[in-house]
């Protein structure tokens, strides 16, 4: 590429992320860093550090992020490299369904939760059902879990970002390089320590980091386990608080630093030779055929795996069906009134078109800011490139309050960005904040994709008269298509389920997307649950069908991704 | 590849179809381009919501041969209303302030526009003229920068594009009110809820709407709000989860909440997240001091500082009983209800909601709602007009028919019956006392709830406690909810170790936050508006606590 047009590339990012990234949150956080006279201050975040129990908070954020980085790794690298090498019965359902995690939608997952995990709930009736618990102590699971349970609910919820990034890495490894080092007698783990880990370290490093920001900074889960002491629970608790006390602000920025730094280190530990040495696959892989014993180990890791991710949605689904579900395994009054209720709500239809124009142009803006930022990142050298990098990863550990709040004041009338609501209509600026949170797994996917595809095949064509842009487009792209799929799919469902920016941005009835049409039916007196969670499955069932049927048209292309 | 791509488009349709099916037909009418608009802001929930549009609609066409639509925006619940309120009225102000003064908009003059202590100053200011002309204001001279914010806020009709505010508690609504964000009449002076007091005088008489009930503001002196229904807060339990854990009867007031049978098991609401909640442990206070003076025959005095101190001690145990503090006022029952606490502070009309959700076929059900014994008041669930409110004629008209006897009639009349609401029981108690009649008492969902009766049981003294509000939600935070963990892990050691004397004594040390040094100490600090010495004072005390749990959980 020219120069002058990764420097353009460069500009327009950087520029991008001042306006709609750094100034909002400045917007917001100001407060903590400005004293009333408008000089400057560094007194709350002092007070951050002499305080024993913000510190306890960040310790316990680090741990909540480190393990459950690592309990996914767990769970996905073994499922992944499985579906690498096996053929096994079921493979095309058990690969979609080992997604399932990234379609639980916000409020009524915790709900769902609660009715499977609470002292009454569907785990403990069924453990006094089979004479392991008395009835007269149950186990209070949410309530002992701590830091545990935390990490054990955000592992299987999150699983799947590592999965779909290790499958895309997986798909770019060039199966020559693991047949030679078995012709020279490098095999098992032998070979997958020293051959396929380091190839596949580029989308292992991309779906790692982003699971330990998004733990790092989780909210929902700490707040279901009614785990206070995490630094995301502090935050949330100070900026509701009704003294309006500045704190919080400085402790938002502190937990961004803090991101910052564990990325940086994280990619100086394990990230310094991502770039491709070879070329990409040049044959496609054959998969074993598998014997009785790897087909029973595969399929059933995958019904493993599955079944336990999939208590959440359980919970919901059955919420919403149910009339009277209390201290019982399955619900004993069953009806489908609150479908017809939930799909009938004047807010529902609305809000189901609304989500999907805000979601599907948010995740077209996601792939070409994705692929320019990625692009810049991996193939130039310009300075600070490593800064732009890291800064794309910030708006998952973000507050989602903060960054709302943020945008809110900066498109009020007489405000710089004014423009961008259209007469009442958020739309631009809800497309922006979808955008700019969901950048984050497009980044990765893209630039693991450009890490592991030789920037020689882009140079050839070059060579041949093609211009760097073209061959951009006709080269690399197609070839890092499993990576950006990955990516895309990612962002997509995850702004379907976006919270706090369509909480607070998303203003009149007629443009509030499905997440606040849920939130709105929470809150209905006494059936309010029900016809959340009715709403809830129907957009699990949208999100379903969506993902796989992407699976199913894009075909080849996703099948590098899934090896079906 | 035609096949495929039909399958999933197919399949699509499918998804997408259904709630297209099942669409209201009323969906489009209510929306009918030629539709007035009103905007209303409400943490009110979406059963309220619903009903209360309906009904004004309604009303509006056949009194008035109106087509009115009622735009509701509900940014989170009143914590976010009030951040959402603060953030739109300051970019207005902002651009106002620029334009006219030419000077920066700093932080100072965020806090001294919406300042309604320097009303005051203000009248004095405006009357000698000096505020006349803006430009001419003299930048290093912070005082007159601040009379001038505040004046310019005061004189203005900006408007953030909402009409009304309908729903929190009385002191979300006086902290608007103060901020001048609430209006008693909109810029023609015709209307606003000052203005439907003239219209109406008899409403607001002592017969029908008393200005205050046992202690309890019911609406602003000014009429910058009015109350429009009752709320209360009390205790709901589940009676299966007592049993288990040896209770024979059900709790009846607030110091049961402290059993230490209940470890683990109580569910709070926060006080530092809403006013409401506060006003409820400020309540638990009050009762306190009371019985000390009926029961013990102390002085005034003496009763407050006493009956603070062992309020205090009771929290810290009550605190140490529960699971968490939340802000979700739907959250407590729903988690009473399906067992995974055992009991918990919560709203009337959620706990009656969730008792009768839960009936069986015996009419009995495991969730029950007791208002505690002489430790409850009763506090006005108020509306109010904004600031510079685009459509103030219908504004008004929406209060009107929130008051009137047709709008009352949609709190509490059961689904279906005359003059009720369509769909939802809202089982809240309206405002109006001439409401509680044997003829409307038919039609109610609680006929039995009187709220002016119970009201009578216990009256609030403001003096006692209401200038240590603040100070307060700020105590609870720093002994409880900040050191929850360590407060505990403390109560579980001393339940362990068969509660002993000592242990207890140490555990219930609550000398840092005693009365005195709360009037002396804590509440200075609160008042300077120094929000760094505020965060200081929290670390110190919550660290001091914080070793105090420390201390019993090793040596017990």
């Amino acid at each position: 590429m020219s120069r002058s047009l990764a420097i353009t590339i460069y500009s327009a990012t950087a520029i991008f992320f001042a306006l709609f990234f750094v100034y909002p949150i400045w917007h917001t956080v100001k407060e903590a860093f400005l004293t009333p006279s408008g000089t400057i201050t560094f007194e709350y975040i002092g007070e951050i550090f002499l305080n024993p129990i913000y510190v306890e908070g960040l310790i316990n954020s680090f741990y909540m992020g480190l393990f459950t980085t690592i309990g996914c790794i767990l769970i996905a690298l073994p499922l992944a490299l499985l579906s690498n090498q096996w053929e096994f019965k079921g493979k095309q359902i058990l690969n979609s369904l080992i997604l399932i995690p990234l379609i639980l939608p916000p409020f009524v997952g915790a709900l769902g939760i609660r009715q499977i995990l609470g002292q009454s709930g569907v785990f403990n009736a069924l453990l006094t059902q089979v004479g392991l618990m008395d009835p007269g102590a149950p186990f209070d699971w949410l309530g002992e879990g701590r830091l545990f349970g935390v990490v054990l609910m955000n592992a299987l919820h999150l699983y799947p970002i590592a999965y779909l990034n290790i499958s895309a890495a997986l798909a770019n490894v060039d199966p020559a390089m693991e047949e030679a080092a078995e012709n020279l007698g490098c095999h098992g783990f032998r070979r997958l320590f020293r051959i396929t880990l380091p190839m596949i370290m580029p989308g292992l490093f991309a779906g790692a980091t982003i699971i330990f920001i998004w733990s790092f900074t989780e909210l929902g889960v700490p707040l279901v386990f009614d785990f206070t002491r995490v630094t995301s629970v502090q935050i949330f608790d100070g900026i509701k608080d009704l003294s309006g006390n500045p704190f919080p602000y400085a402790l938002v920025v502190v937990m961004l630093v803090a991101t910052l730094f564990f990325y940086l280190t994280g990619k100086w530990l394990f990230g310094r030779d991502l770039s491709a040495s070879t070329g990409r696959a040049a044959t496609g892989r054959s998969l074993k055929q598998a014997t009785p014993w790897a087909n029973a180990l595969c399929v059933g890791s995958f019904v493993g795996v599955t079944a336990i991710a999939i208590l959440p949605h359980l919970g919901v689904i059955l919420l919403s069906v149910s009339e009277r579900w209390y201290g019982t395994i399955l619900p004993t009054e069953w009806t489908g009134q609150h479908f017809i209720d939930a799909l009938g709500h004047p807010l529902t239809l609305n809000s189901i078109g609304n989500s999907l124009k805000y979601a599907s142009i948010a995740t077209g803006v996601n792939v070409i800011l994705g692929i320019a930022i990625a692009y810049v990142v991996v193939r130039t050298k310009l300075p600070g490139r490593q800064f732009l990098d890291a800064i794309a990863m910030l708006p998952l550990a973000v507050p989602g309050l903060v960054l709302a709040f943020g945008y809110l004041a900066m498109t009020r009338e007489g405000q710089p960005f004014d423009f961008l609501i259209l007469g009442e209509n958020p739309i631009l600026i809800l497309v922006i904040a979808y955008a700019v949170r969901r950048l984050p797994y497009v980044v990765r996917s893209a630039a693991a994709g450009f890490q592991q595809t030789s920037v020689t095949l882009e140079e050839a064509a070059q060579n041949l008269g093609c211009r760097p842009l073209r061959s951009l487009m006709k080269i690399t792209l197609p070839l890092i298509a499993a990576n950006l799929i990955a990516g895309g799919l990612l962002a997509f469902s995850f702004a379907m389920l976006e919270v706090s920016d369509s909480l607070i941005l998303a203003e009149q009835q007629a443009h509030f997307p499905i997440t606040k049409a849920i939130y709105a039916l929470v809150s209905s007196l006494g059936n309010g649950p029900h016809l959340a969670s009715a709403l809830g499955v129907w957009a699990m069932v949208f999100l379903a069908v969506t993902i796989t049927g992407a699976g199913l048209i894009l075909g080849k292309k996703l099948g590098a991704l899934f090896r079906v | 590849m035609l096949l495929r791509i039909s399958i999933v488009l197919a399949l699509l349709a499918i998804v997408l179809i259904a709630p297209f099916a099942m669409r209201p037909d009323t969906a489009s009418d209510s929306r009918q381009s030629d539709a007035e608009r009103l905007v209303i802001i409400t943490p009110h929930n979406e059963s309220i919501q619903s009903e209360f549009a309906r009904a004004f609609t309604r009303h509006m066409k056949q009194k008035h041969a109106r087509n009115v639509f009622v735009d509701w925006r509900q940014p989170g619940g009143t914590s976010e209303i009030a951040r959402f309120l603060r953030s739109e009225f300051s970019t207005r102000v902002e651009t106002l302030w620029e334009e006219k003064t030419k000077l920066p908009f700093r932080q100072s003059t965020r806090d001294d526009f919406s300042n309604g202590k320097l009303d005051e100053q203000v009248k004095a200011a405006t009357q000698q003229g000096l505020l006349n002309d803006l430009t001419l204001l003299d930048r290093n001279d912070p005082e007159q920068l601040a009379l001038a914010a505040r004046a310019l806020y005061l004189h203005s009709d900006i408007g953030v594009g909402i009409d009304l505010f309908f729903g929190g508690g009385a002191y979300d609504f006086s902290k608007q009110a103060s901020a001048g964000n609430l209006v008693p009449v909109d810029a023609s002076g015709k209307y606003g809820p000052s203005a439907l007091a003239k219209a109406h005088p008899e409403w607001f008489s002592d017969a029908i709407m008393p200005e205050e009930v046992s202690g309890e503001p019911f609406r602003d002196s000014q009429f910058r709000w009015l109350g429009t229904v009752l709320s209360s807060f009390g205790i709901c339990y589940n009676s299966d989860s007592l049993a288990r854990l040896g209770f024979e009867s059900g709790l009846s007031r607030w110091d049961d909440l402290a059993d230490p049978r209940l470890v683990g098991q109580v569910a709070l609401a926060d006080p530092t997240k809403s006013g409401s909640t506060t006003k409820a442990f400020e309540m638990l206070i009050q009762e306190r001091i009371q019985r000390l003076q009926q029961e013990n025959g102390l002085t005034e005095a003496d009763a407050v500082r006493q009956g603070w101190d062992e309020s205090m001690r009771l929290i810290l145990k009550i605190s140490a009983n529960s699971r968490y503090f939340t802000d979700s006022a739907a959250k407590v029952p729903r988690d009473v209800a399906l067992g995974d606490a055992a009991a918990g502070m919560c709203i009337d009309f959620y706990g009656r909601t969730f008792n009768e959700l839960y009936r069986d076929e015996n009419d009995e059900s495991h969730v029950s709602f007791v208002m505690p014994r002489a430790g409850t008041s009763i506090g006005a669930d108020p509306i109010g007009m904004l600031r510079g409110a685009t459509s103030p004629e219908l504004a008004h008209r929406f209060i009107e028919f929130v008051l009137s006897r047709a709008g009352q009639k949609i709190w509490n009349f059961r689904p279906g019956s005359p003059g009720g609401p369509k769909r939802f029981a809202l089982r809240r108690p309206p405002i109006r006392k001439d409401f509680y009649t044997p003829e409307n008492q038919a039609h109610m969902t609680d006929p039995d709830v009187n709220p002016y009766e119970i009201a009578e049981g216990f009256t609030y003294h403001p003096d006692w406690t209401g200038s240590q509000f603040a100070a307060l939600r700020f105590v609870i935070r720093c002994a409880c909810i900040e050191p929850h963990e360590e407060q505990r892990a403390a109560w579980k050691a001393l339940i362990d170790a068969g509660m002993p004397a000592e242990g207890l004594a140490e555990f219930e040390d609550v000398s840092s936050i005693s009365y005195d040094v709360v009037v002396s100490e804590i509440d200075a600090v609160m008042r300077s508006k120094d929000k760094v010495a505020e965060i200081q004072l929290a670390r110190k005390l919550a660290s001091q606590f914080r070793d105090h749990y420390h201390h019993i959980t090793n040596t017990h």
